[in-house]
């Protein structure tokens, strides 16, 4: 369920009409940094269909009531139309008082889903059950969040551009205890994530251009010998990890070779002969991919950064981050 | 969400819970369709069949339409619409797809259980709805906790619990919505079945049905000392009319007004205020004479009381009577009216009668003396099985079987006293009543139906006769029970000598008379009383609305507030993880996050490195917290330091 039958109606207001609410609601809900408790400026509660049949079902009973002066389905009846009541502080209770943090967000390539995490803290005792995730009118995820503690909620966002995609505003929605009414808060709590470049399908380096190294080293890695074990140090290719090794003791231990260390690489704009940014962007970054793959010593030449060659998790991140932000101002 | 097999039995049940009141008044075939839907949902349950396809399920609605209209001759009207909404929503169950289909399942079952009402108003009756009512909104939860993580305990807590929260605004409801009184259109013809009491006619065996029926017929609260058993005589309809078999009524024209004179120049009067069960009746009972009533009901000249409709709720009313007080309403017609014999019937009878009569002259008190007396000396029987009685049937009861009930006594000397010329006729109503030492009010039981007599005499008026009390004097005296009667016949609880089970049963009573008094009593009267109560009187429509929204806007401010704070309800051990959690926020004001993967102990170390100078109170609340949560002391003290620590807990 994306939208609730009023917000729908809402959706097919004139334009003109629905800005000033926007712009309202806008005022609500942020961007916000931090954490952001949900007091009662940000929940907002309606009945669903099921409440509006539940009001239908309360008239009935009224009118059967009177008709045959039924004292007891009076008392029926007001007991039920207290219990809708009920229910409406319930489950905008159910919504009210959670604390809102935004979780983190791994970075992406352009054409893959962003998976954005909000973390739920609940600070009461009680427990708070079905809370969904929606984001852009989709339904992500149901968490519970037990009494005096924290849970992940998660939507994803199609990253179609490299860059810094802004998560925007999400939705969380609560029907519980009866699902006769909806609360649910709007909130934009300034969640971006990276995305990468797309990486092209493949992509060389021309030979003339590959320098001071040369291109052969990246055949030469596949033959060196094998030399020994040594500890696993951060930056280390996961390709190199001896994983039987680690499923024996617990360790992970990288695999040396002989044959001197890897030869540097240079991935440079100014090498490709491509036309477009962008298209020379995606060639580099499946170059980043298959040269840190392959276990690589490589650098990243970029007009107006120069990153030195290197290898390893923090530098793969470190250069595909530059290329994602290329001419990001 | 789609609906898994395993969902529907609490559904089912729900069903049975909602239906159970009415399974004792099941039409066979009804109750063979309930049998049946129920076995084959429990078949689709155990996975051992699977949801008949759409026109199978198209056929089983035409079977439930034809069964009830096979049963009921139609499917409009209160009971079979009921039974058929109760077929329907089984039916409903087997094309389970959706939350809305289980939504509307439960909806149809909160509409239900309103209908037990019309068969039942008691207080068991609500507190079973009551129950019912916790149940379905239990079932509303399942439907609503998607990820299904509440236990069927959890559930059932929750939704009590929002009931009891509900109650409030209920009666807040109850006492200020004011009462249009129904009905709003023409109520169908069985709105209100199954109701006992008197009917308007009396043939031999139609109050001996009601004797052995401890059912209340009505209570009386006195505004004094109550007349003294003897004279609780409560009358209600007056039958002048005998066709030889059965006694009706044949009332004056409405717009005569009975003639009434007071015997004494300062007359006993006693006030009393009846609460009536409803009897389905268009007439109220009232205490022998009737002087003054309360209400815009008609006293007719033969002084019953009568109303415009069915009497199908309780009905309290006030009315004033005296035993000092003559009906002296007789006019040429009515005397001829009760004098008219069936020709040709009972000519043993009314020999007798003139016979009778002639040894007593003129004195037509002497002649009545004769004719009890000869009840009395003839050895006439007082019993609840009486033989049936051929065409003359007069003649057979007084020469032959001699054996009878109040109703042959009473219509057998009227017949005598017409034959001798004397006006008479048979009044029909309760005689007796017992105290309720609980609550101090009278309890009339349908058991205590009576018929008797009244004769006219020229200088005193219309005069009651009982001859029940000339053959059994106990009957009038100390009530149905001491009448000297075939106890079987009689209801068992009203015949124990158990004086804990009299004693339980006046308590029980005294319940059901404060319920019907305040709650299924309670109409636009009583609400103008209660508002009397407290000093308002007269209020309007108007006026009742702006207080309504207003003790409802106090009430929803109350429940929102009961709602809210009930969160932070903590039972012990929330306690110290609420505090803790108090403690956190604190820190990571500070810049300190503790995630939730880290235990308090490495949070406690991570903390001192940060802050040493908090060292001290940060692990006196580490170590409170711990005890609390995981060392098994949740004492008083402990908690209360944790809380004091908390609050004074301060990063500067």
């Amino acid at each position: 369920m994306s939208h609730t039958f009023f917000t729908r109606a809402f959706f097919k207001w004139p334009a003109f009409t629905r800005k000033p609410v926007l712009k309202f609601i806008a005022r609500r809900i942020g961007p916000f940094t931090g954490t952001v408790t949900l007091d009662r400026h940000r929940v907002y509660i309606l009945p669903t269909r099921a409440g509006l049949v539940f009001l239908v079902l309360l008239l009935l009973l009224l009118l059967g009531s009177v008709n045959y002066s039924k004292s007891l389905g009076f008392v029926l009846t007001f007991m039920l139309a207290g219990l809708g009541n009920v229910i409406m502080f319930s489950t905008w209770r159910n919504l009210a008082g959670l604390r809102l943090r935004a979780g983190g967000c791994q970075p992406v390539f352009a054409g893959e889903k962003a998976v954005f995490a909000v973390q739920l803290e609940n600070p009461d005792a009680q427990p708070r059950y079905s809370l969904a995730m929606l984001h852009q009118g989709q339904e992500f995820e149901v968490v519970d969040v037990p009494g005096a503690a924290l849970s992940l909620a998660h939507f994803q966002v199609e990253a179609t551009r490299r860059g810094r995609l802004d998560a925007g505003r999400f939705r969380i929605n609560t029907e519980f205890p009866a699902g006769l009414f909806v609360a649910w808060t709007w909130l934009d709590l300034s969640m971006s994530c990276l995305v990468y470049p797309r990486p092209a399908l493949r992509a060389e380096m021309p030979v003339s251009t590959s320098s001071e190294a040369g291109g052969p080293q990246m055949q030469a890695t596949g033959t060196e010998d094998y030399a020994g074990l040594r500890k696993y140090q951060p930056g280390d290719s996961w390709r190199r990890v001896a994983w039987k090794v680690a499923a024996r003791t617990d360790v992970l231990m990288t695999r040396e070779y002989s044959g001197g260390q890897p030869q540097q690489q240079w991935i440079d704009w100014q090498a490709l002969a491509m036309a477009g940014t962008e298209a020379r962007l995606s060639a580099m970054t499946r170059l980043v991919i298959d040269a840190e793959q392959a276990g690589q010593i490589y650098g990243l030449r970029l007009p107006g950064t120069d990153i030195e060659p290197a290898h390893g998790h923090t530098h793969y991140a470190r250069c595909l981050k530059a290329l994602a932000l290329y001419g990001d101002h | 969400m789609a609906i898994t097999e395993h969902k529907l039995t609490p559904v089912l049940i729900g069903i049975h819970l909602v239906a159970l009141p009415m399974y004792a008044r099941l039409s066979p075939y009804v109750a063979l369709l309930v049998v049946a839907f129920t076995a084959w949902t429990l078949l689709i349950i155990s996975g051992r069949s699977r949801p008949p396809p759409a026109f199978i399920r198209i056929l089983l609605a035409g079977a439930v339409v034809a069964v009830l209209l096979i049963s009921y001759g139609t499917i409009f009207g209160q009971e079979p619409g009921t039974f058929m909404l109760l077929l329907l929503s089984f039916l409903k169950l087997f094309e389970m797809k959706s939350k809305r289909d289980v939504l509307l399942v439960i909806f149809l079952g909160y509409f239900l259980v309103a209908t037990h009402f019309f068969h039942s108003q008691s207080p068991w009756m609500a507190a079973y709805v009551f129950v019912v009512v916790i149940y379905l909104t239990s079932l509303l939860i399942v439907f609503s906790d998607r990820l299904a993580s509440t236990s069927f305990k959890t559930r059932l807590k929750i939704s009590l619990r929002m009931v009891m929260q509900a109650l409030p605004l209920m009666l807040v409801l109850f006492i200020f919505f004011p009462r249009i009184q129904g009905p709003l259109w023409g109520l169908p013809d069985d709105a209100n079945s199954a109701m006992t009491g008197i009917g308007d006619e009396m043939t031999p065996g139609s109050i001996n049905d009601l004797i052995s029926s401890a059912a209340v017929a009505f209570r009386v609260q006195f505004q004094g000392e109550p007349p003294r058993q003897q004279d609780l005589y409560w009358r209600g309809l007056v039958l002048s009319h005998y066709d030889g078999k059965t006694w009706r009524r044949d009332d004056a024209p409405a717009q005569l007004r009975p003639e009434m004179s007071y015997l004494t120049a300062e007359p006993k009067i006693d006030e009393y205020r009846v609460m009536l069960e409803p009897h389905g009746r268009k007439w109220l009972y009232s205490l022998e004479s009737l002087v003054a009533k309360e209400g815009a009901y008609t006293v007719t000249r033969e002084l019953q009381v009568v109303t415009d409709k069915e009497i199908n709720s309780v009905v309290a009313y006030k009315m004033s009577s005296s035993l000092n007080v003559a009906n002296r309403s007789l006019d040429k017609t009515e005397m001829k009216k009760n004098l008219l014999l069936p020709p040709g019937l009972n000519p043993q009878t009314i020999t007798l009668a003139k016979q009778l009569r002639q040894q007593s002259g003129d004195d037509e008190a002497a002649f009545t003396r004769a004719v009890l007396n000869y009840f009395s000396t003839q050895s006439f029987l007082y019993t609840l099985s009486p033989p049936l009685l051929g065409n003359n049937a007069m003649d057979d009861f007084i020469f032959s079987s001699r054996e009878g009930f109040c109703e042959h006594y009473s219509s057998a000397f009227v017949y005598l006293m017409r034959a001798a010329g004397v006006p008479a006729r048979v009044v029909v109503g309760y005689q007796g009543g017992d105290i309720n030492p609980v609550d101090d009010y009278m309890i009339v039981r349908q058991s205590d139906a009576h018929a008797w007599s009244e004769i006219w005499l020229d200088d005193q008026g219309w005069v009651r006769i009982d001859p029940t009390a000339t053959v059994s004097p106990g009957r009038i005296e100390r009530g149905i029970t001491n009448a000297g009667l075939e106890q079987g016949r009689l209801p068992f609880m009203l015949v124990s000598n158990n004086k804990l089970l009299l004693q339980l049963r006046y308590s029980i009573d005294s319940l059901n008379h404060s319920w019907n008094k305040w709650v299924v009593g309670f109409n636009d009267k009583k609400q103008q009383e209660l508002f009397g109560l407290l000093g308002v009187e007269n209020i309007d429509m108007k006026t009742l609305f702006s207080w309504l929204v207003v003790a409802m806007s106090l009430c929803g401010a109350l429940v929102a507030l009961w709602v809210f704070r009930q969160r932070d309800k903590k039972t012990r051990r929330d306690i110290a993880v609420y505090y803790y959690a108090v403690f956190c926020r604190k820190l990571e004001r500070a810049g300190l996050v503790k995630p939730p993967s880290e235990s308090s102990g490495e949070f406690l170390e991570r903390l001192m490195q940060r802050f040493p100078e908090l060292k001290d109170k940060a692990s006196a609340i580490t170590r409170y917290y711990q005890q609390i949560r995981y060392g098994g002391d949740d004492s008083e003290n402990s908690r209360r330091q944790l809380i004091k620590a908390v609050k004074q807990f301060k990063i500067r």
